[in-house]
């Protein structure tokens, strides 16, 4: 795909899902929790735009308010993530060689250990929980920005000019602050994109097993989750949150090729 | 050669006994006391005194720690709290449907993701290669467990020709329902699995065929497809690092994809142990997880390693 494609179209995809989570915190057409037993599956009208559920609700409310609650557990998710990941990467990178062994391993095996279903035991046992899902989220996608971090800080450490910077009296917080962090932002930008794909996926797919976002509170995987038994009679009440987490989904992956490629020109050549 | 082997074999092993740590340490982490979840809060002093004792829940945690790793390494898994049933018989009946799955998976996608980067690299026509990046794409942004239902629609209800879930009774002695069961399944796992390694496989077929030894080989008159037989496995090194990557991931999609699909899985097992909150049961599940997962990426880090002998040096 053209890059300046990739990152219009991601970058429009991310705006919209943004703007509507926005929107959500003012104004939904219903209130999103209101039932009302008359109005049953209805089809799309022009009092609900997008139809009503099981007990009534108002989908497109619901799934507002829904964008609402996965956007902001994916945003503190990879807030998390490239902290703890960028913080872990740089260290591992600038320690000596023993500690940035130690690191590596820790690193290593993390990204190995399933993650997500250790958030699933804590989950279960301590009852389902925004935090405790946002930090399971936050340390899985950390492990593999770290692992990156650490690569591409190791090459700019390696690199002459931060070599002569040394020579010359920096100290390693003063190589970090200036040259590591500066040639780093673009990259992390790149895996920030990343990680939030990954943190929807995950919030979508804890939330569908009941293990993220405590009702009543809509979310995207509960509404999911919810209507996936009346999949035979009504397919479009499960049709609009799956196609919800696709296009946010869809839309922080080509961010991250747009922003990829704008950095590396050559990659647009090879995908 | 032999000497990378025990190299892997030693990573591997010092992993799964790093792995062993951490569980044993979130397990104790979560709070709720094991003897009252199983005898109830009107328990005798005296009856929960003597349930901690059989547990060894009396003892010092390294105690603890040490008397669970001795007996797995034993190949004892203990027993579970509620049932008393044996750990290591419900795991061997429940690695009949997961190992079948995260295997499949992931030879499909390996083999699929080659060939379409081979083909890739064989006509570069620019028609096929949008069709192959958004399929990609699509496949990227669908999280299985969406995946899933839809094809639950599709092939179980719409065209009713698979079904909709569930895994027959006599498991395997039944080869042919147990095999239909576990196409949906496996086809919603390895989706998005395959998405990502043809996306690695295609990049460095370009790359390949952008390099000098692919213009060198034509020049010196060797066909485009004989050429490229030489470069496959460097095109499916950087593919196999990545699916070795992703076996862990594959296992957090296999226990989601078999509570959509009602499959009598590993990952089903742990979901409803933990539910119940059957901890030393859930403690061994989770090692053999963990078993699984280093033991696949061991075998397919080795296999990476026989195709690209550089990797070891």
């Amino acid at each position: 795909m053209n890059r300046s494609t990739s990152l219009v179209v991601g970058g429009s995809l991310v705006a919209l899902i943004a703007t509507l989570a926005f929107l959500a915190s003012v104004w939904t057409p219903y209130d999103p929790l209101v039932i009302d037993t008359t109005a049953r599956f209805s089809s799309p009208s022009w009092q609900h735009w997008l139809g009503t559920d099981q007990l009534g609700r108002d989908v497109l409310s619901n799934l507002l308010v829904g964008s609402r609650t996965s956007l902001t557990a994916a945003l503190a998710a990879t807030m998390i993530a490239m902290t703890v990941g960028a913080a872990l990467g740089i260290a591992a990178a600038v320690s000596p060689r023993w500690l940035d062994g130690l690191f590596s391993a820790i690193i290593t095996v993390v990204i190995a250990l399933p993650a997500l279903l250790l958030a699933l035991v804590i989950a279960a046992a301590r009852g389902p929980s925004t935090s405790a899902a946002v930090a399971a989220i936050g340390i899985a996608a950390g492990a593999s920005v770290a692992a990156v971090t650490r690569f591409d800080t190791d090459g700019i450490v390696r690199s002459p000019y931060v070599l002569a910077s040394r020579y010359s009296g920096a100290s390693t917080w003063l190589v970090i602050r200036r040259h590591v962090v500066r040639n780093l932002a673009p990259t992390l930008a790149v895996q920030a994109s990343g990680a939030a794909s990954i943190a929807i996926i995950a919030e979508s797919t804890l939330s569908f097993l009941g293990l993220s976002t405590p009702p009543p509170t809509p979310s995207w995987g509960r509404m999911l989750a919810n209507t996936q038994q009346y999949l035979l009679v009504h397919p479009l009440l499960i049709l609009w949150p799956a196609l919800f987490v696709c296009v946010t989904v869809l839309g922080f992956n080509l961010l991250g090729d747009g922003l990829r490629e704008r950095l590396d020109p050559t990659l647009a050549q090879y995908g | 050669m032999l000497s990378g082997v025990v190299r892997r074999l030693g990573t591997a092993l010092a992993a799964v006994l790093f792995s062993t740590i951490v569980i044993f340490v979130l397990l104790r982490a979560l709070p709720g006391d094991v003897a009252t979840t199983r005898l109830g809060t009107d328990a005798t002093p005296q009856a929960l005194a003597d349930l901690r004792r059989e547990y060894g829940f009396d003892r010092p945690l390294i105690a603890q720690y040490f008397d669970w790793l001795i007996d797995i390494v034993r190949g004892d898994l203990g027993r579970s709290l509620l049932s008393g049933a044996s750990v290591k018989d419900d795991v061997v009946s429940r690695l009949d449907v997961t190992l079948p799955l995260i295997t499949a998976s992931t030879v499909v996608s390996i083999m699929i993701a080659a060939a379409i980067g081979r083909r890739t690299a064989l006509r570069r026509d620019h028609g096929s290669g949008v069709l192959t990046m958004s399929l990609i794409q699509l496949g990227l942004a669908i999280p299985p467990f969406v995946l899933a239902i839809g094809l639950i629609f599709l092939f179980a209800v719409q065209f009713k020709v698979l079904p909709a879930g569930g895994f027959p009774v006599s498991g395997w002695g039944s080869f042919t329902e147990a095999l239909r069961s576990l196409i949906l399944p496996t086809v919603a796992l390895a989706a998005a699995q395959t998405a990502m390694l043809t996306r690695f496989a295609r990049s460095s077929s370009l790359e390949f065929v952008a390099s000098d030894a692919f213009r060198t080989a034509r020049a010196v008159g060797r066909p485009r497809n004989d050429a490229l037989l030489t470069a496959q496995r460097l095109v499916l090194s950087p593919v196999l690092t990545v699916a070795s990557l992703q076996v862990a991931t594959l296992i957090t999609g296999a226990v989601v994809i078999e509570s959509v699909f009602a499959l009598p899985g590993l990952g089903s097992m742990l979901v409803r142990d933990i539910a119940n909150r059957d901890y030393p049961k859930v403690q061994s599940v989770l090692f053999v997880v963990v078993l699984v997962v280093f033991a696949l990426r061991t075998i397919v880090d080795l296999a990476n390693d026989r195709l690209d002998p550089r990797r070891v040096a």
